[in-house]
């Protein structure tokens, strides 16, 4: 820990010139579990589009480091190439490229380099196994036909083959059962390690159950109001986010 | 106009003059010899053609000049005979190697009650002047099953014109689908009968534009049969100069009680300088029946572009992915590996 791998300094974000983040600051070093909680349009997902480089979204101030580096500038794909992976809420669906094909080109993509096809197909029939993901769904196209719950699965399978430095997951549980998110929590806990980190946005602790997290922040209309550890989490769940806003 | 000038794909009821949609003027390209043609099926199956005269007198094709071209003096001309009952398999590929085109291919099918045929056209060769003129009758009796496919990858000079008229008996099903890939000047007519009760027919056109590439496509299908059903999808993208026309109408006739069609034309729009001209129309004499029509014509999806690009692929390469992810289900479906693979290319090369 103490190992910067994140920092996100005085971030302001507008989309179509209104201003939904107001000055985030937030460092995740390696290791570290971060979750940030807040209330609808709060801008938990802007803050994830952001740091993944969404051109939709403008930074109108402020910046953001990864690794080192400063990609406040750099484009989406650099972004995914340097170890940043985004799991979707809504994730697209790909007709006529299979789930084998497009993780396996992904992968090639991240890492420069092509990949053996034999390798590759035991690695992703291991990880699907491990997901309880049924494994005719590689041969299967891109979310073509999935449920909301496959989707998400599909979402984590790419994350634990891409294995990026810093996973970011966009309300990965919302609309998954009470299983599904168990597969999932269990999921981001195999993945987890003390070289990556991972910044989970949520509204409820059902997606927490494996995980422990370093830091909790509550988001508030674009304003970061209150860090805490993970007894934030619960406190939330029980008495809501009332007492948070007023202080944004 | 000019004395070569010609009305190719005209509207069957030519009510859009103002957005210049009632038919396209062009002219037959220049060109003098025939392609060399393969033709793949079980002994008797099929045999010269010898008639001169069409199956539906009336017929006019994508020009009426160009479809008499063909219809009297082909270059080469194949009937196919399915007799009742019968599964067949027939592929014909085109080979167009030579310097100056003139091709005037008539096929006639006949699938007759209760027979199947699976036809595969394979238009393709590095030819890159005249024309390809080509006709497809199509006699579906009662219970028959007929597939057409059509990979078309000619030169990017050629001009290809082509005619087919379908005839649907009762329970008769007929499913098109066609890529368009090569091509400069490629205008299209398909014309369907509906007429028996219960009758199916499916089609999908998908096609990919470059450079100056044109798509001209007309699509009439009129309803006569009860419960008949009638589906047509055109889909592609257009990318440089490339422009695509498309006239689809379906005509519900009176007494085709309980008919249903559908039509839909959707196009990914890759650069500015494209253009993507579509009238889907409804024309209608039954009460009974339901007809849908929708035409779409947009950019690159925005969300898609920035998923793809957040799992490490450019720009570039997300657009591949993207147009190619549209056209790829269709490709997958022309059931000869080597010749997806030459379609996929195909694609690839346009992007």
């Amino acid at each position: 820990m103490g190992d910067k791998l994140l920092q996100v300094s005085d971030l302001h974000v507008s989309v179509d010139e209104k201003e939904i983040l107001k000055g985030i600051n937030l460092t995740i070093n390696k290791g570290e579990i971060h979750v940030v909680m807040g209330t609808n349009g709060a801008g938990k997902s802007t803050l994830a589009n952001a740091i993944m480089g969404n051109p939709q979204y403008t930074v109108t101030k402020g910046n953001v480091w990864f690794d080192g580096q400063d990609i406040t500038d750099k484009a989406v794909n650099d972004r995914g190439k340097a170890g940043i992976f985004m799991s979707f809420q809504s994730p697209i669906s790909i007709p006529g490229i299979t789930v084998e094909n497009f993780i396996r080109t992904a992968k090639s993509m991240v890492i420069g380099k092509q990949i053996r096809a034999l390798a590759f197909k035991r690695e992703l029939k291991a990880k699907m196994d491990e997901l309880s993901f049924d494994t005719s769904y590689a041969q299967r196209y891109v979310n073509e036909g999935f449920s909301g719950g496959e989707r998400k699965k599909n979402e984590i399978l790419q994350m634990s083959i891409l294995d990026p430095k810093l996973a970011i997951l966009d309300e990965t549980d919302s609309g998954l059962d009470v299983d599904a998110v168990r597969i999932v929590s269990e999921g981001v806990s195999r993945f987890h390690n003390e070289n990556n980190s991972v910044l989970i946005i949520t509204h409820h602790n059902s997606i927490l159950q494996n995980l422990k997290p370093d830091f909790v922040h509550i988001l508030i209309n674009g304003k970061i109001v209150k860090t805490g550890d993970a007894s934030l989490v619960n406190e939330i769940e029980q008495n809501g986010y009332d007492a948070y806003k007023t202080l944004a | 106009m000019d004395n070569n000038t010609l009305l190719f794909n005209e509207l069957p009821r030519p009510t859009f003059r103002w957005l210049g949609m009632n038919h396209t003027e062009d002219s037959i390209q220049e060109g003098m010899e025939a392609a060399k043609i393969t033709v793949y099926a079980d002994e008797g199956v099929v045999s010269p053609l010898k008639t001169n005269d069409l199956m539906k007198a009336d017929y006019e094709g994508a020009n009426k000049t160009a479809l008499e071209e063909v219809a009297k003096h082909y270059t080469a001309g194949f009937h196919i005979l399915v007799p009742e009952g019968q599964t067949e398999k027939v592929e014909i590929v085109f080979d167009v190697q030579t310097m100056s085109l003139g091709d005037k291919t008539r096929v006639f099918i006949e699938a007759e009650k209760g027979a199947s045929l699976e036809l595969l056209y394979v238009l393709k060769g590095t030819a890159n002047k005249g024309h390809l003129n080509l006709l497809t009758e199509v006699n579906a009796q009662d219970n028959a099953k007929v597939s057409i496919k059509k990979v078309q990858l000619l030169g990017e000079s050629i001009q290809q014109i082509e005619h087919r008229y379908t005839k649907l008996a009762d329970k008769s099903q007929v499913t098109y689908m066609s890529l368009e890939l090569g091509g400069n000047d490629n205008i299209l007519n398909y014309q369907e009968d509906l007429d028996g009760a219960d009758c199916n027919f499916v089609q999908d056109i998908a096609y990919m534009g470059d450079k100056e590439q044109k798509f001209d496509i007309s699509a009439l299908m009129t309803h006569r049969g009860k419960r008949s059903n009638c589906d047509l999808h055109a889909l592609g993208a257009l990318n440089g100069h490339s422009k695509k026309t498309f006239r689809g109408t379906i005509d519900f006739l009176r007494g085709c009680s309980a008919a249903e069609g559908a039509e839909e034309d959707t196009c990914m729009l890759l650069t500015p300088n494209v253009h993507s001209n579509s009238l889907p129309l409804l024309l209608c004499k039954e009460d009974n029946v339901v007809g849908n029509h929708a035409a779409s014509a947009g950019q690159l999806d925005k969300s898609k572009l920035f998923y793809l690009m957040s799992r490490g692929f450019s720009e570039n390469e997300a657009k591949h992915i993207i147009v190619e992810s549209m056209l790829r289900p269709l490709i997958d479906r022309i059931g000869k590996e080597d010749l997806e693979e030459e379609a996929l290319a195909a694609v690839r090369a346009k992007i």
